[in-house]
């Protein structure tokens, strides 16, 4: 009776599966034949590595495997092409092709890396397109919702959201509310079906006597001239409707630019200087849109979240940047002598503006606003304060900034399904942009104000009329004196 | 030089080394690997799929053939198949140690002066 040999680790069985698995790219001649000894003597060779006298990779990864392999082309070339099965053929192709390109692969390397290139490309490309459409799509359907309803400030609201999609087909580059997504994938198109749909809205609310500072807001960043919006209009009956809110004036300034209307700048400028806050009701925009989405059952969806937060989140340096950088400009200025070109009373129209605008709740005019006291103020503790508040703010605006080597890592995208709606239950509460953006900040368990070790660079706190972001400081050519 | 003649059998090393390890007595599979191992102080360790596509090859070429004789079956797996070398087979591992014991002879003054 032959003594009882121990049994073998439960590695050396699942290892000898595997490898059997390998032998269906044998010829089936050879695995009918040998198939078993070869099984038998992978086993003792396993065998040895469970004993210790072998290493498992120098055993399995440096002979076994590579074994196998040699002998599945060796046999497979031997057996020759009439027993071969398909898979053996494809794999010989494969084997062919892998051989060639390791031998020509400085000739082949570069034309292959380009068409890889192109075909990733291409398929990014439909990839993003698709969602893009998604969205505008999406943009649509909330906005036939809103034009659905008589009230004047829905109607307003559907007429930016068509703006929206209109910006986007017209310039795909920088659309507002498609901000970094349409980049390269689409050229420019007219949007003749959202240009009528506009004007149309827009008909309607100026029709409406009691058209409330909401839908004139929402009127007039809608009314685009070349579109046969008498923009003027909208805003001069804004000016009635709201002439306490500086956000009223800003618009009126920025058209008056736009005109190079210096008379209609400097009535702009004075009239802000007398309102006594800074409003863009983006609050009542992130309700209006959530409340949409949730009736038109379209909640949890992330391109209506997507697109609430662009709305929100668009002009940051818009509209508000035009007064702001023509003020900054002008402080800038010195005549040959040095001195300031910038007349007392238009100085303190701007730090009037200033004040304002760094107290709305919406993040770029707050930004703007101490910004521009940063730069004006001559008082050191307002220069502290405005410090501290430019941490805070751009602590919100999720920016990342270069610190002992490191970018500070904010996170400010949407990663998931509750973090959108995280964002949209912070917002549905209302009272703006700033309050909203500290109240999800804190649901995601993340500091509401700037924490200590959060700072951002000096350059940041006395910006110049080069303003990063803005590139339209050619445009204030004229001066106000 | 010395041609080797027509009627040797080319051998591959791997056969060469299986049928020196035959000419002890019949072997099993991992048998024949664990001589070859020994035969040269571990260098040449022979892998499942070499061994039995050689085999395959000398069976054919009827250098080795399959025997049904176990030396100890008390002792081993009834599963495992023993080879032994076959008349064609010495012949053809007697001429190929001839040809390289001529290679051998041939390289040696060089070596020497070296």
């Amino acid at each position: 009776m032959s003594p009882r040999k121990p049994a073998d680790p439960a590695w050396i069985h699942i290892a000898e599966r595997l490898y059997a698995t390998a032998f269906f790219l044998l010829p089936k001649r050879f695995r009918d034949e040998y198939g078993d000894c070869l099984r038998q003597a992978f086993r003792d060779r396993c065998r040895e590595v469970a004993r210790g006298e072998r290493s498992a990779f120098h055993a399995l990864a440096l002979e076994l495997a590579p074994d196998l392999v040699t002998t599945m082309g060796r046999e497979g070339m031997q057996t020759g092409f009439a027993d071969m099965a398909p898979r053996q053929f494809a794999l010989m192709g494969c084997l062919c092709v892998a051989f060639a390109g390791l031998v020509y692969r400085d000739a082949i390397a570069p034309p292959v890396l380009d068409a890889a290139v192109a075909i990733r490309n291409r398929v990014n490309e439909f990839i993003d397109l698709r969602r893009i459409e998604a969205g505008e799509a999406n943009t649509r359907r909330i906005a036939e919702h809103l034009a659905d309803d008589p009230d004047a400030a829905s109607r307003a609201l559907a007429a930016l959201l068509y703006r929206s999609i209109a910006e986007r087909k017209e310039n795909p580059y920088w659309a507002p509310d498609n901000q970094n997504e349409g980049f390269y994938h689409r050229l420019p198109e007219k949007a003749h079906a959202e240009t009528l749909r506009i004007r149309q809205l827009l008909a309607d609310v100026l029709r409406d006597p009691d058209a409330g500072a909401y839908a004139l807001f929402r009127a007039a960043e809608s009314c685009v001239p070349q579109d046969g919006c008498d923009r003027a209009e909208v805003i001069a009956r804004l000016e009635h409707a709201d002439a306490g809110n500086g956000y009223a004036w800003t618009l009126a300034f920025a058209e008056a630019d736009a005109r190079n209307d210096e008379p209609g700048r400097r009535h702009a400028l004075d009239q802000f200087a007398l309102a006594s806050r800074y409003d863009t009701y983006e609050g009542d925009t992130a309700r209006r849109l959530t409340r949409a989405a949730e009736a038109m059952g379209l909640a949890d969806e992330e391109a209506t979240v997507t697109l609430t937060r662009n709305i929100i989140e668009a002009d940051l340096f818009g509209e508000h940047s035009v007064l702001a950088s023509d003020c900054i400009r002008r402080a800038s200025a010195r005549d040959s002598d040095g001195a300031s070109e910038m007349a007392a009373d238009v100085q303190a129209g701007c730090q009037r503006a200033f004040e304002l605008m760094a107290q709305s709740s919406k993040l770029g005019p707050s930004l703007q606003g101490w910004h521009g006291l940063a730069r004006f103020t001559g008082d050191g503790a307002v220069r502290s304060q405005a410090k501290v508040e430019l941490r805070d703010r751009y602590w919100l605006a999720g920016w990342r900034f270069w610190q002992d080597g490191v970018y500070t890592d904010v996170p400010g995208d949407f990663h998931s399904a509750p973090e959108r709606l995280a964002w949209q239950a912070a917002f549905r509460d209302g009272g703006g942009e700033i309050a909203s953006l500290r109240r999800w900040f804190v649901s995601r368990g993340m500091p509401a104000h700037a924490p200590s070790d959060y700072d951002i660079p000096d350059r940041y706190l006395v910006p110049t009329v080069h303003l990063p972001w803005l590139g339209r400081e050619s445009r204030n050519a004229a001066t106000t004196r | 030089m010395t041609p080797a003649a027509p009627t040797d059998p080319v051998l591959t090393p791997a056969m060469y080394l299986i049928l020196l390890a035959l000419l002890e007595g019949d072997r099993h599979g991992y048998a024949i690997m664990q001589s070859v191992e020994s035969l040269t102080a571990g260098s040449t360790r022979l892998g499942p799929g070499t061994l039995y596509g050689s085999i395959r090859k000398m069976i054919e070429a009827g250098l080795i053939e399959e025997t049904g004789e176990r030396p100890d079956p008390q002792l081993d797996d009834e599963r495992r198949r023993y080879y032994r070398i076959a008349a064609a087979g010495r012949k053809a591992v007697t001429a190929e140690t001839d040809r390289l014991d001529r290679l051998v002879a041939h390289a040696r003054p060089y070596l020497r002066a070296v």
